[in-house]
């Protein structure tokens, strides 16, 4: 008996390890790429929805292409609108590509763990066949993606549509395009009308209206200043204005160094006299991103933000109506400047099999690519599109503020794509929020921020 | 012999351990060794990590960040802990209503995700003009505290939040423990005219010591690990203000892609937890010695 019941205990504990091998197996197995078990089995003509959330196409396709996604971006995202955009895109697809099918992976949802994830995926060869990616990594993934010049010809995707900036990204350092830009977004000072009539142009404006508002109990003027992403990447146009350089042509951090630390110098001076002088609130080291800032905004006791276009969206759901909200240019150091940030997502396609990237181009440009597509997802998602000819041929986004966004995306830069800017934003995400809490001197903060991002550059090359 | 013959049947169990515990916790130890990120190519085996780690006075700082929270997290985890536990058991001898309420509350919090912590104590701790603690505070005349903008305020919330959060936890297991105390030990103490100081000083803690310690080292283990909470409530900041040693490790591999230097700061982190697991492991034993004898 008490033989048995031992048996038992150890037929338990092998069963349940068997099970939990057998389920990474599974699991592993359900996520592999490439061709599905009835890959020679003849296509049928499809009828119906295509679309499931496991799989694009019929399950009797003879090729599988794999597509990963953020979860917003995917067929399992939490906005019905979107989901729904998708599936019917993606059956219109499916029914005139009965012969191939789209396994969809869903990446995780915070973008940097996404993007660290996908990175060692392609350095290690098991990339997906197309890949949603951040258009500031994007850069670091020419070395494993596939040029698509002949495939975009072939889609009518033409990249002198786009704006500069995402062209400037789309296209590899050999000249070869490399991605669809199909999402971008634009930094700008949001303002309330009855309380400002003229927005500041220059830092030296708003610190002389900030009293007046400061009066009336408003708080002047808000940013993210937090340890977040947003409070580096919304501050760049500024030190752009002064013509500072982040690194040099070979990739190395000079931001420290000679005029760029002066440029550097100023912003930060700026920030600092605007919270010693009451423009902004030391608070702002609360926020990490933009849309942190829509509380602020809602409560009717802001006067100025800088923001991104997709807050307009969502200040119009809290407040409803938005006529008395305007945008206008980023608040810039010196005068007659201007210049703006944009982010954005950029499809890439890793396979370097010519029938899967013409399939993968042909899946891509009809979601998001062509110019009914990228209106389509822009749209519903919220974004703005990255090809000029949507503002034109849209009516949705030739009219306000819609026409002003598109108005500054031409001024627009993004984030230099080069292997350091993570650690350079990190640290001088560090820096900033320490000036604007006041632990730490603009010279103090950009030094320590500066010799940490060297160290880790030497690092890196070693 | 028998145990031979058990042996295979362990196997499975010993290859997923393997597999999903051991394996990485090794390779962690190697990539500290290196100088690997996802963002270059190729690495090379060096000390430069540590080296790093210690002439920048990063791990310093970070260390004594993290060494601050822990220890006033720890110590009022327990303490409150303790004493919500004896009020409950007081409260349940009182035959009082509502006993029952107070533990789901109090468990409530230690139920909850760390994020969801966070967000909670960051708009408790809003600075804006709807932020809710200060329009209290304002209330009973106090002015506007910087909570989370001030680098020695934003610490002391963050510290604030994780007591609030992991008290339940001692609570639960020091009113298990002082079930487990025998009601003779009081009565003959009460029969000899003890005052109910003198109790708990003298039956109440002694009785409980080896239990406290276990729970102290629980939590320590838990808080030294903690940073969802604080990723939710300030991300490390202002500065580097509240950037606790979890924290700085995601850090490094999520934002800065540095698998090298995170893996290098996991290691000391590891070892801190080892040596807390030792001592816990030791008092475990203790605790069942006293128990069984």
């Amino acid at each position: 008996m008490k033989r048995r019941s031992k048996a038992a205990v150890l037929g338990t504990v092998a069963v349940i390890g068997l099970t939990v091998l057998s389920g990474c197996g599974g699991g592993a197995g359900q996520n592999a790429a490439g061709q599905n078990a009835a890959g020679n089995a003849t296509a049928t003509a499809p009828a119906g929805n295509l679309v499931t959330p496991d799989l694009i196409g019929s399950p009797n396709a003879k090729t599988t292409i794999t597509w990963e996604a953020v979860p917003a971006y995917s067929l399992k995202g939490s906005d019905p609108k979107r989901v729904q955009y998708l599936q019917d895109t993606f059956n219109k697809w499916a029914q005139q590509h009965p012969d191939w099918a789209v396994k969809p992976l869903v990446a995780s949802a915070t973008p940097n763990e996404a993007m660290a994830k996908l990175l060692q995926d392609a350095a290690s060869g098991n990339a997906p066949d197309v890949a949603q990616i951040d258009s500031y990594i994007f850069p670091q993934m020419y070395k494993y993606l596939t040029p698509l010049d002949d495939y975009l010809a072939k889609a009518g995707i033409d990249i002198n549509d786009f704006f500069p900036f995402a062209q400037k990204i789309m296209k590899g350092p050999d000249g070869h395009i490399y991605g669809v830009y199909f999402t971008t977004d634009v930094r700008m000072l949001f303002y309330r009308k009855d309380l400002v009539p003229n927005p500041p142009k220059t830092w030296d404006e708003l610190l002389k209206m900030a009293p007046d508002l400061e009066k009336k109990g408003i708080t002047p003027y808000l940013m993210a200043g937090g340890r977040g992403e947003a409070s580096f990447m919304d501050i760049l146009p500024m030190y752009w204005a002064l013509g500072g350089k982040l690194v040099d042509d070979k990739g190395k951090p000079v931001f420290g160094e000679g005029e760029n630390k002066q440029d550097w110098l100023t912003v930060l001076g700026d920030l600092q006299q605007a919270v010693k002088q009451g423009a902004m609130p030391a608070r702002a080291t609360n926020y990490k991103n933009e849309s942190d800032l829509n509380t602020e905004a809602a409560s009717g006791k802001v006067a100025m933000f800088l923001g991104g276009n997709f807050q307009w969206a969502q200040l119009q759901s809290i407040l409803g109506d938005m006529s008395n909200w305007g945008v206008a240019p980023l608040i810039m150091p010196k005068a007659d400047t201007r210049e703006t940030v944009s982010g954005g997502w950029v499809w890439g396609v890793f396979t370097k099999d010519p029938a899967k990237v013409e399939e993968a181009v042909s899946f891509i440009a009809n979601g998001w690519g062509s110019q009914e597509g990228m209106a389509g997802w822009c749209k519903v998602g919220g974004y703005l599109p990255t090809r000029q000819s949507v503002y034109q041929k849209d009516t949705y986004f030739s009219q306000p503020p819609f026409d002003q966004f598109a108005e500054e995306l031409k001024y627009s830069n993004t984030r230099p794509g080069v292997a350091i800017y993570s650690d350079m934003s990190n640290n001088m995400q560090i820096a900033i929020s320490s000036v604007i809490s006041g632990s730490k001197t603009p010279e103090q903060a950009l030094d320590d921020a500066y010799n940490a991002t060297l160290q880790q550059y030497n690092s890196m090359k070693k | 012999m028998r145990n031979a013959r058990a042996l295979p049947w362990f196997v499975p169990l010993i290859l997923v351990v393997g597999l999903l515990y051991v394996y990485p916790v090794l390779d962690v130890v190697r990539l500290s060794f290196t100088n690997a990120g996802l963002l270059h190519p190729g690495y090379q085996y060096t000390l430069r990590s540590y080296v790093d780690m210690l002439r920048t006075g990063d791990l310093g700082q970070t260390l004594w960040i993290t060494i601050v929270f822990v220890f006033f997290s720890v110590v009022f985890q327990l303490l409150l802990g303790f004493f919500i536990s004896l009020a409950i058991i007081a409260g349940e001898q009182l035959k009082l209503r509502g006993t029952v309420v107070v533990r789901t509350a109090v468990l409530a919090a230690w139920a909850m995700p760390g994020v969801m912590i966070g967000i909670i104590w960051r708009m408790l701790m809003d600075e804006s003009p709807s932020g809710i603690l200060n329009f209290l505070l304002s209330k009973v005349g106090i002015g506007h505290v910087a909570f989370l903008s001030s680098p020695s305020v934003a610490l002391v919330s963050v510290i604030v939040a994780n007591i609030w959060r992991g008290t339940a936890f001692s609570m639960i297991m020091q009113y298990a423990g002082l079930k487990t105390i025998p009601d003779e030990l009081y009565e003959a103490a009460k029969v000899d005219g003890a005052t109910s100081w003198r109790r708990l000083v003298h039956i109440t803690v002694p009785m409980m010591a080896p239990l406290l310690m276990v729970n102290l080292i629980l939590i320590t283990i838990s808080t030294f690990n903690t940073f969802d909470m604080i990723m939710a409530l300030t991300g490390g900041g202002p500065g580097r203000a509240t950037e606790v040693m979890a924290l700085s490790i995601y850090d490094r591999i999520f934002h800065t892609y540095e698998l090298g230097g995170g893996a290098a700061m996991a290691v000391v982190l590891l070892v801190i937890n080892l040596l807390m697991a030792w001592v816990y492991m030791r008092m475990s034993r203790r605790t069942e010695g006293m128990t069984t004898s």
